[in-house]
């Protein structure tokens, strides 16, 4: 049977039995024809395998079938039922989930939680169900037959775990058609053999796998059957039996096979001589170049004139290895010499400089500054060379130079000082190109240089390259487009997972040999790194034994401050801070800020301390601050979730508005409180005084709420990752400015517990409040960036600061050094977060 | 020429401020005829060159997408240090700002470093520093204010020059004006300002393309510092008292300002000019206010106010540009 061309035979199945069926689907993109007609049938139970180059269409096809996109045009029906909508919504109602190639998950949670956020089992009462949880996880896992921690932060899980940790997730939701995205592109051997067991084990229970992958061997080894996608088309499917590996390279690659060969051998004949005469001066050379978790010992050299092709599948690390031959990404090991010169460890400017220029891929985000014009994209990596005395730019040099590389490249666009935004992709790259060719690099480093860019742009960029070479500048290309590679390139390096598999002078390089070393036989890869994992608690025990240590410290130091009675007051009088910092705490949590503390607690206590004077009963009391911390908590939630302000503006703002505006009204006027209210804040209930009962008590209901309600771990779901949070159907806005009405009552509560200690309440109360609040939280361990911190923190957070202004005047120290001791304690307590978040990334 | 010149200068959030301050001066004279005499519009320099050098440093820092908080501590920090430096050091008015400026620079220096070496946001490294710095001021100089400086000192902040023979011009405002155009030529028109719009723009993409990135941020809180002191300099001239709690809520004033004057909170966008005109208008809001006898709180609650129209104004001008670039790059197929 021809590998080519005719589809074989197979008998068509009853509708019944297929799990997807789609007819006809088309998805353009401008210039760019994505899928073009694909019909395509799974049968349910399958395990189906999608195979294509780069660019050939298999994630747009398996993203519409996840609701991600709707074709333009086509049908999709799943299990018998037409699709009308598609969402991923719609899309798990249909059973169809996918693992996508980067995993969305919550990194500072538990994996267990990770299986969730969203939709948390919940038992009678109405709160979270750990137990249920961890029951149902177990279920889950067990009918995966794996295993994994449960309680780990999901950031201190492998890549290969994190894996799994999808599949068990798509799995909770009973998922009938399940799509894998390159699932093992990060995985070793035994990660990939465990996955291999999941996905046959679902398969057994009854679940449709579409399954995505370079890795043809293990496509043969799992597949029940397969299909080949090549330039938008559906070219062939077929049982795993019917084809051989070389038989779906064929295909993957097609016809333009034998002519592309020779037009490449043709091409290579002029350069190929002058590589040898320069073969003993190459322009770039690394040596032994590691990233730890990409690539490993790399050894390369380039000379004038040449191009040297990468090739290389998703995880094989090329383009990594770019960016670190930049100087973009610094390089965990090796040696990195330019003409000579060595260039360990030089940044992007210093490269340059060097003489070695990047082209990234990432057009919108790494190569073009997209709000600013052509002009300024072109000059902006040698700014300097226009510059004259004082830094100033000679804007008529930079036009002239701009405009003329512009006109080299042919870029059309409305002139120079259009915004680069508004070109179109191949006009763009253009931009690029030129902005980087601007210095006359010796060593131009080329990442996918004509992807998204139309027909015409991409003949002009292939003629420029050559023309380049020509003039002696030492190319270094990567590029998904194969056939583009090996038709520009004198020489092709092949990496495989990290490591550099081969290497082929143009001559020797057909496609199907390049292919077969890029795709690779072996499993071994390279290692990945994972986080560090932090015991539980950990964070809270050594600041519990931190504040242990500081209060013993100072006892020694000063008798006078070891004594029960000490100890009591400053309890007592920090349990309004303590009721305050736990509203901060949640506001944290989510990543926003509220420095209005202060003024809301002012407004309170005024507000509070008004209805006392009038003669209110207690309850009456605690109601008016309540209210008015409510109201202007409100206030702040409405500026950042529906403004959309950005929380430190909006604070800032009602910061002076509340304080102001009680100023306005009061006239800054003392408030003595009545008799009997006094005699209320001063009682002591089973010998506890009542501001630390009050605090105890929200203290305990915070931690619940926080840890078993699903508000709480929405809150930490939203500052963990709102974009994920989103995507599990949290909403995410509404819970943003929720936490701002919670900070608003416990400031109200707060300053109802604060007036409790006084006789009499100035309106300038709370005066530095915020600052106390914000380092307290943080101190105890949150995390700035939201999405990890506990009360339990905040508590000792609160003590320790609270001891710290105690000890002062018993240290003998002024009083007024107390606001310097919490800028040091902040500062230092975010340096160490910063340091430790900064280590465990890597 | 002119016009075509005058319309470079003014972009569409320029004009915009300047519409509005047009506005605010009307407003303001109609509440009170005196407030358009020229001696009234010099002695308002007095008050806002203090917030306007301070505006000059901040704004390049927001135009990276940054943020200063503890301006205002380090003003106090300044004033401080120079008192001491008159109390315990006996130096003139000269040298003594000098040591002002040594140690702005130091604080702005010490925030410029744990952002761009230690990589900690901006927001929090200055609230820390914030508290930090306004400790250090309260601590050193809190309970004995010096106050008994000689009358060279008041020379800065209470004398004139007399221009034209008859106008008398606090001595402040040329100091405003020259650090204002140079600070506009500088982020206007050399390397160093285009490389700060660019990391405002797209810090990654500037990075790709050789910027300093850390070195552009050092250098930038750093002067942050510098013009906090220069501002205590002058604060000091004027009132004559080292106090330790000079400058409290400055950064209000000064965020005001910047934010009002077309600087985006959200980096990449704002001028000098821009900054100068925000200036003017809160300027002329608070003078013409205060004439009228409007009570200080009630002021405070209209620039609160201000601050506020003018971040929602900003939101819904970043989000009609981001939907123009989304719609550009909706052309780019998804791979």
């Amino acid at each position: 049977m021809s590998p080519t061309g005719t589809p074989c035979p197979s008998e068509p199945a009853p509708s019944d039995s297929l799990a997807l069926e789609c007819s006809r689907l088309r998805k353009e993109y401008p210039g760019v024809v994505a899928l073009d007609d694909v019909s395509l049938e799974i049968r349910a139970g399958e395990i189906h395998a999608l195979v294509g180059e780069n660019g050939a269409g298999k994630s747009t096809l398996v993203r519409i079938i996840a609701g991600q996109f709707s074709p333009d045009a086509g049908e999709l029906v799943v299990f018998g039922r037409t699709v009308s909508q598609f969402s991923p919504r719609a899309a798990r109602e249909f059973g169809v989930t996918m693992v996508p190639q980067h995993p969305d998950l919550f990194l500072s949670l538990s994996a267990l939680e990770n299986l969730f956020v969203g939709e948390w089992p919940r038992s009678r009462t109405g709160l979270v169900d750990w137990r249920a949880m961890r029951g149902l996880a177990q279920d889950v896992l067990a009918r995966l037959e794996t295993e994994l921690d449960l309680d780990a932060p999901v950031e201190s899980l492998s890549v290969a775990d994190r894996q799994i940790l999808q599949i068990a997730r798509a799995m909770l939701v009973d998922a009938r058609v399940l799509i894998l995205d390159e699932p093992t592109a990060p995985l070793g051997h035994d990660d990939t053999e465990r996955l291999f067991g999941l996905v046959r084990n679902l398969n057994l229970r009854g679940a449709t796998v579409i399954y995505i992958s370079h890795r043809l061997a293990e496509v043969f080894e799992l597949a029940d059957r397969v299909s080949v996608l090549r330039d938008g088309r559906l070219v062939r499917t077929c049982p795993m039996s019917e084809v051989t590996r070389d038989d779906l390279i064929e295909l993957m690659v097609g016809h333009a096979v034998a002519a592309d060969e020779r037009q490449g051998r043709q091409r290579q004949a002029p350069g190929a001589s002058r590589d040898e005469t320069d073969a003993e001066a190459p322009y770039l050379m690394a040596s032994g170049l590691t990233l730890a978790g990409k690539f490993e010992g790399i050894d390369l050299s380039v000379g004038p004139g040449e191009i040297v092709g990468i090739a290389g599948v998703a995880g094989s690390g090329r383009n990594e290895l770019l960016h670190t031959l930049a100087g973009v990404q610094k390089a965990s090991a090796g040696q990195v010499t330019v003409l000579g010169r060595d260039a360990s460890g030089a940044g992007p400017a210093r490269m340059r400089e060097l003489g070695v220029a990047l082209v990234p891929a990432d057009r919108h985000h790494e190569a073009l500054v997209l709000p600013m014009t052509v002009r300024e994209n072109i000059s902006l990596p040698r700014l300097r060379d226009f510059a004259g005395r004082l830094g100033l730019v000679r804007r008529q040099q930079e036009q002239e130079r701009a405009g003329a590389l512009a006109g080299d490249l042919r870029v059309r666009s409305a002139g120079l000082e259009q915004p680069v935004a508004q070109l179109s992709g191949g006009n763009q790259q253009k931009v690029a190109l030129a902005s980087r060719l601007l210095g006359e690099p010796e060593v131009l480093l080329l990442e996918e240089p004509t992807q998204g860019v139309d027909v015409g742009a991409r003949a002009e960029i292939h003629r420029l390259m050559r023309a380049l070479a020509e003039r002696g500048v030492a190319i270094i290309l990567v590029s998904s487009d194969l056939p583009e590679l090996l038709s520009l390139s004198t020489r092709v390096l092949v990496m495989h997972r990290g490591r550099m598999v081969g290497e082929f002078p143009s001559q020797q390089a057909t496609q199907q040999a390049v292919l077969d070393l890029a795709l690779g036989t072996t499993r071994e890869g390279v290692r990945h790194e994972t986080a560090a994992r932090r015991p539980v608690l950990q964070r809270e025990l050594g600041l519990g034994a931190l504040l242990a240590l500081f209060l013993a410290g100072v006892s020694l130091a000063a008798p006078s401050f070891a004594t029960r009675q000490n100890f009591a007051d400053m309890l007592t009088n920090n349990a309004y801070l303590m009721v305050a910092a736990v509203g901060m705490t949640f506001v944290i949590l989510t990543a926003g800020i509220d420095i209005s503390v202060g003024a809301i607690l002012a407004v309170s206590a005024t507000v509070a301390a008004l209805s006392a004077e009038r003669g209110a009963p207690v309850i009456g009391v605690l109601l008016a601050a309540l209210l008015a911390g409510g109201i202007l908590g409100a206030v702040n939630g409405g500026l950042v979730a529906r403004v959309r302000i950005p929380p430190i503006i909006a604070t800032l703002a009602t910061l002076t508005l509340f304080r102001n505006t009680l100023i306005h009204f009061t006239g800054g006027r003392w408030i003595n409180l009545p008799a009997e209210f006094r005699q209320f804040g001063l009682s002591e209930p089973l010998g506890v005084p009542v501001a630390v009962w009050i605090a105890a008590v929200v203290v305990a209901l915070a931690a619940v709420a926080a840890r078993r309600t699903a508000f709480g771990r929405s809150v930490y779901a939203v500052g963990s990752n709102p974009d994920a949070a989103g995507h599990q159907g949290i909403a995410v806005q509404t819970v943003r400015g929720r936490v701002y009405l919670v900070m608003g009552l416990l400031a109200g509560l707060a300053a109802f517990v604060y007036i409790t200690r006084l006789s009499a309440v100035q309106t300038n109360a709370g005066g530095g409040l915020e600052m106390v609040v914000i380092t307290a939280v943080v101190v105890g361990g949150a995390n700035i960036f939201g999405g990890s911190g506990t009360i339990v923190g905040t508590v000792i957070g609160v003590l320790l600061l609270g001891a710290i202004a105690g000890s002062l005047t018993h240290l003998r120290i002024d009083p007024s050094w107390e606001r310097a001791c919490q800028g040091v304690l902040i500062l230092g307590a975010v340096v160490v977060d910063a340091v430790q978040t900064a280590r465990r990334r890597r | 020429m002119m016009v075509r010149r005058l319309r470079g200068l003014l972009g569409p959030e320029e004009a915009a401020v300047l519409a509005l301050l047009v506005v605010t001066f009307c407003a303001m004279g109609a509440l009170n005829p005196r407030f358009f005499e020229t001696n009234n519009l010099l002695e308002m320099s007095r008050f806002f060159v203090e917030t306007g050098l301070v505006a000059l440093a901040m704004a390049p820092i927001i135009i990276t997408g940054g943020i200063d908080l503890s301006v205002g501590s380090m003003v106090g920090l300044s004033v401080v240090v120079m008192g001491m430096g008159w109390r315990h050091l006996g130096l003139g008015p000269g040298p003594d700002i000098a040591l002002g400026l040594v140690a702005g620079g130091l604080a702005g220096f010490v925030n410029g470093l744990f952002v761009s070496k230690v990589r900690i946001p901006p927001l929090i490294v200055t609230l820390a520093t914030m508290a930090l710095y306004r400790g250090i001021a309260l601590g050193l100089g809190a309970r004995a204010p010096v106050s008994d400086f000689p009358p060279e000192y008041y020379e800065l902040g209470q004398a004139y020059y007399t221009v034209l023979g008859a106008v008398q011009v606090p001595q402040q405002l040329p100091l405003l004006v020259v650090l204002g155009v140079s600070a506009a030529v500088v982020l206007h028109r050399t390397v160093f300002g285009r490389w700060v719009y660019a990391i405002g723009h797209n810090e990654r993409a500037a990075w790709f393309a050789g910027v300093p990135v850390p070195t552009v941020r050092l250098v930038l809180y750093t002067f942050s510092g510098l013009m906090s002191a220069l501002a205590g300099a002058v604060f000091l001239s004027r009132v004559a008292t080292a106090k330790a709690d000079a400058g409290t809520l400055m950064e209000l004033d000064v965020i005001t300002v910047c934010v009002l004057g077309g600087v985006s909170i959200y980096g990449g966008k704002g001028s000098i000019l821009g900054a100068v005109l925000g200036l003017l208008v809160v300027s002329s809001l608070v003078r013409g206010l205060t004439l009228g006898r409007v009570p200080f709180e009630d002021q405070k609650i209209i620039l609160g106010a201000v601050l506020l129209i003018a971040a929602v104004a900003q939101h819904f001008l970043a989000q009609r540009a981001t939907r123009a670039r989304t719609s550009a790059a909706k052309s780019e197929p998804a791979q």
